[in-house]
């Protein structure tokens, strides 16, 4: 199942919504969660909102008077999400 | 007493032959070294070996042998599944843990749709999903300026009067009055500073309604649905992440691109970021809109964004066909959380976060601008004045934006006013109003002032400010249509409003509607601002720094003739 | 002879630290994991005249030792030796939760589980079989608890105090557990 997940991931040609795929691979949610974290360790799926953060680390306080590299407020709630790492 | 009887010789979880093999034969070997089988357990020992745990590894270095042989059953396990031995194991652990789950717990049919995912259905849908974002985006700028108008209204008055009042009682006690103080601090800072704090509260508004959607959970859905244009364009669905920063403002968006895997995502996602109308714009669309289209300012908020990102989508289409090749698309995988009400702590400290930050640019940058505006419009370079008391068409100001503004003029602005505004927008997109605030303060400063009371002027702040929240809440329901205003509420247009729009409608030829249109669509569209091209410079290179500033400058220019000249043939 | 030690381990948000301070009350002593920046929960647990330090692992996924956490957890669990294992896990989450018991139990140190949340797992219907789980995984002790509404303690501590009693009777003064063949066994 666990192979599973990624293969569903890497054919799909649209945006995934988790809770669709772990319905359609008749998964719990958080049980695909660990999963997904899964890969992420591994290195095959990208964790969007850790690679922003890491973007803005060397961000100075210049957009809008000041904002510290973890909390600008334009970067603020972003969704959770993920993505296929791509072979560099 | 009964034995616990977990033991290393029957292990809870086995997994297949070919792997247990690796693990029977490594645990042999543990167990034959005393230090290792006296320390571990030798089963588990054997596991974290084929995952090739480091940390162990680096514990056992002087086991060489024994990782030698780790090493070689992690080859022949790769060999014959052609994967990892760590991904196996996990699979198989997930897959025991999965058929136990089955057998020990009975539950209600999970599967059914929740009401969340039923309305995911449809907001996340294919073809509906964008028409309702585009709904709901339009919704938000309404509200906005609908909210937001008695407030705007009341700080204008308050700086405008009794702040004014005040700071002019104060310096003509001190025998000032008419100096260039008077004219640095009047003319100046609260013409220009106070211009621009005027929209304070169209900012709360926004980020207020934008705030309700985050924590609705809506705007997770709408960057699903904003994953498809982005592909569409050519760039990978990751890319909508620094392009809804730049909605805030661009230069973290640049910043953002980095997330992007190759240089040539990141340069297209780079080049693309600036047209989503940052923060600093919003003023700008909402000025113009209110008096030139004061029976609908929202829909013309609303018209620039949505331009600015058809702008983005038909330039991605033709730069990703052209100059960039196409890259490898990989889909995106999102977390949609459940629908819930929004929290008046959550939704105040995004409100407050954001809006402090446009208010420390306005101390900051703005307040040096307007000083340095001030600075320019007091010395003469024409015509008989002195510093501080010349004619504003005669100051160091006019004539150097006089040197440009004959190339404004078939796009129907091609006055000094309104360039001049335009070059000084290039340090921050705010410092157009400021600087129009200022031009058309020093322009009209003939009033007669009133000396009043500090009573007076305290109690006129404290009055209009109850008037101010009732006519907020009146306007609620003005949002979904119900006017309780009426015609005869609406507020006068303020006197810079007033200037604007007299001064657009002269310097147009009677076209002042039409002219501000395409001023905004220039101001969409030209260079991004300078610490925005700072950033994009450090991110991207000088090239296409130079390549935006120019590139989007000049067809800031193309598209506002278009608007103007086209306006002109159509309704002309 | 010191007092027999017990690790607290589970995923995060199970209801661990509802069961630590239930099981030690005001016994703890609170630093940091040695080098670590992550709080340290440790506390004695009396219950019958029986004593225990209990000792709470920071909370975890897996044992795969790629955060801090996790780290603290699997060290803990393999170089402090503890007499045993105290597995919380969320009820209303169970195959989650069951796959740090797998590598918990991989270990090779006896665990017990506690079914924490019980009561929201009835609350929507789910009906676990303990029997069953328990000889699945050849007979660990189970109990089921609503540590936020103090129910199913008094079981706990009982078993806690059986669990512990069965360990120190067959640990050796030193080195790890004896190769036991499997004997089946009862579930709480």
């Amino acid at each position: 199942m666990l192979r599973r997940v990624l293969q569903e991931i890497k054919g799909s040609t649209e945006p995934i919504d988790l809770n669709q795929l772990a319905r359609n691979l008749k998964l719990e949610r958080t049980v695909l969660d660990s999963m997904i974290e899964f890969w992420v360790r591994k290195g095959k799926l990208q964790d969007l909102q850790l690679e922003v953060a890491e973007a803005m680390a060397c961000y100075s306080p210049s957009c809008g008077g000041s904002c510290s590299p973890t909390q600008c407020p334009h970067v603020g709630s972003m969704p959770r999400s993920f993505t296929i790492q791509l072979q560099e | 007493m009964v034995d616990t009887p977990i033991s290393p010789t029957s292990p809870v979880v086995t997994y297949d032959t070919s792997l247990e093999t690796e693990i029977a034969h490594l645990s042999v070997i543990i167990q034959e070294n005393p230090t290792l089988n006296q320390q571990y357990t030798p089963r588990w020992l054997a596991i974290q070996l084929l995952e090739s745990d480091s940390t162990l590894s680096a514990e056992l270095h002087q086991h060489a042998d024994l990782l030698q042989q780790a090493e070689a059953s992690r080859a022949r396990i790769i060999a014959h599944y052609q994967e990892e031995p760590d991904i196996l194991l996990a699979e198989q652990r997930y897959n025991f843990v999965h058929q136990l789950t089955n057998q020990v717990l009975t539950r209600p049919d999970g599967n059914q749709l929740t009401f969340s995912d039923k309305v995911d259905q449809i907001v996340t849908h294919r073809y509906w999903g964008l028409p309702i974002f585009l709904g709901l985006m339009w919704l938000v700028f309404k509200m906005t300026a609908d909210l937001s108008a008695p407030m705007v209204d009341w700080i204008d008055g308050t700086v405008a009067g009794p702040i004014t009042n005040r700071v002019m009682t104060i310096l003509a006690m001190l025998g000032l009055s008419g100096s260039w103080l008077e004219g640095l601090l009047v003319d100046g800072v609260i013409a220009g500073v106070g211009g621009v704090l005027v929209f304070v509260p169209v900012l709360m508004a926004l980020y207020l309604a934008l705030a309700l959607l985050e924590d609705s959970g809506y705007m997770a859905r709408a960057a699903l649905v904003m994953e498809r244009p982005m592909r569409v364009v050519g760039l990978p669905g990751k890319s909508f992440l620094p392009m809804v920063v730049g909605f805030g403002c661009t230069v973290p968006a640049y910043y953002a691109t980095r997330i992007l895997d190759n240089e040539r995502d990141r340069i297209l996602t780079g080049l693309l970021a600036p047209f989503m109308s940052c923060g600093a714009r919003l003023p700008v669309y909402l000025l113009f809109g209110t008096i030139f289209f004061p029976e609908n300012p929202g829909l013309v908020v609303f018209g620039m964004y949505l331009l600015g990102i058809l702008i983005a989508i038909g330039l991605g289409l033709g730069l990703s066909r052209t100059l960039f090749a196409e890259s490898e698309q990989s889909p995106l995988i999102m977390e949609l959380p459940p629908y819930r009400l929004p929290t008046p702590r959550n939704i105040w400290m995004q409100i407050k976060n954001r809006t402090w930050a446009f208010i420390r640019k306005a101390w900051t940058v703005i307040l040096s601008m307007s000083i340095l505006i001030w600075l320019l419009m007091a010395i003469p370079i024409t015509g008989s004045g002195s510093f501080a008391d010349t004619d504003i068409e005669d100051s160091a100001f006019a004539t150097i934006a006089n040197i440009v503004a004959p190339a404004f003029a078939p796009l129907g602005f091609g006055s000094w006013e309104a360039s001049s505004s335009l070059i000084t927008g290039f340090i921050a997109k705010e410092v157009i109003i400021s600087t129009q605030a200022q031009i058309f303060a020093v322009a009209e400063a003939d009033e007669p002032f009133e000396e009043t009371t500090m009573f007076e002027d305290v109690s006129e702040i404290v009055t209009s400010f109850g008037a101010a929240v009732l006519d907020t809440l009146k306007s609620i329901p003005l949002i979904i249509g119900i006017d309780l205003l009426g015609e005869s509420d609406e507020a006068e247009p303020s006197a810079l409003m007033t200037a604007i729009r007299q001064h657009f409608d002269e310097v147009s030829g009677g076209h002042g509607a039409l002219a501000a249109l395409a001023f905004l669509v220039f101001v969409l569209t030209y260079a991004p601002c300078m610490v925005a091209a700072a950033a994009e410079r450090q991110e991207l290179g000088d090239r296409w720094m130079w390549f935006s500033v120019i590139g989007q400058t000049g067809l800031a220019w193309v598209l506002a003739l278009f608007v103007f000249q086209g306006g002109l043939l159509f309704f002309g | 002879m010191p007092p027999l030690t017990i690790a607290l381990a589970g995923n995060p948000n199970t209801g661990k630290s509802t069961i630590f301070n239930a099981l030690t009350g005001s016994r703890q002593r609170v630093g940091n994991w040695p080098g670590k920046t992550i709080e340290r929960k440790a506390g004695m647990f009396k219950h019958d005249g029986f004593e225990l330090e209990i000792v709470d692992l920071p909370g975890t996924y897996s044992l795969s030792a790629y955060s801090l956490e996790e780290e603290i957890a699997r060290d803990f669990i393999i170089k402090a030796t503890p007499a045993g294992v105290v597995n919380v896990l969320d009820a209303t989450n169970l195959e989650r939760n069951l796959y740090l018991t797998t590598q918990i139990l991989e270990t090779g140190v006896p665990t017990m589980l506690v079914l924490n949340m019980y009561d929201q797992a009835t609350a929507r219907q789910y009906r676990i079989d303990t029997a069953a789980l328990s000889t699945a995984l050849h007979g660990i002790l189970i109990v089921q608890t609503s540590a936020s509404r103090g129910e199913g303690l008094e079981t706990l501590k009982q078993t806690i105090v059986t669990f512990a009693q069965q360990q120190a009777n067959r640990r050796k003064p030193h080195g790890r557990y004896p190769n036991q063949p499997h004997q089946p066994s009862c579930h709480v």
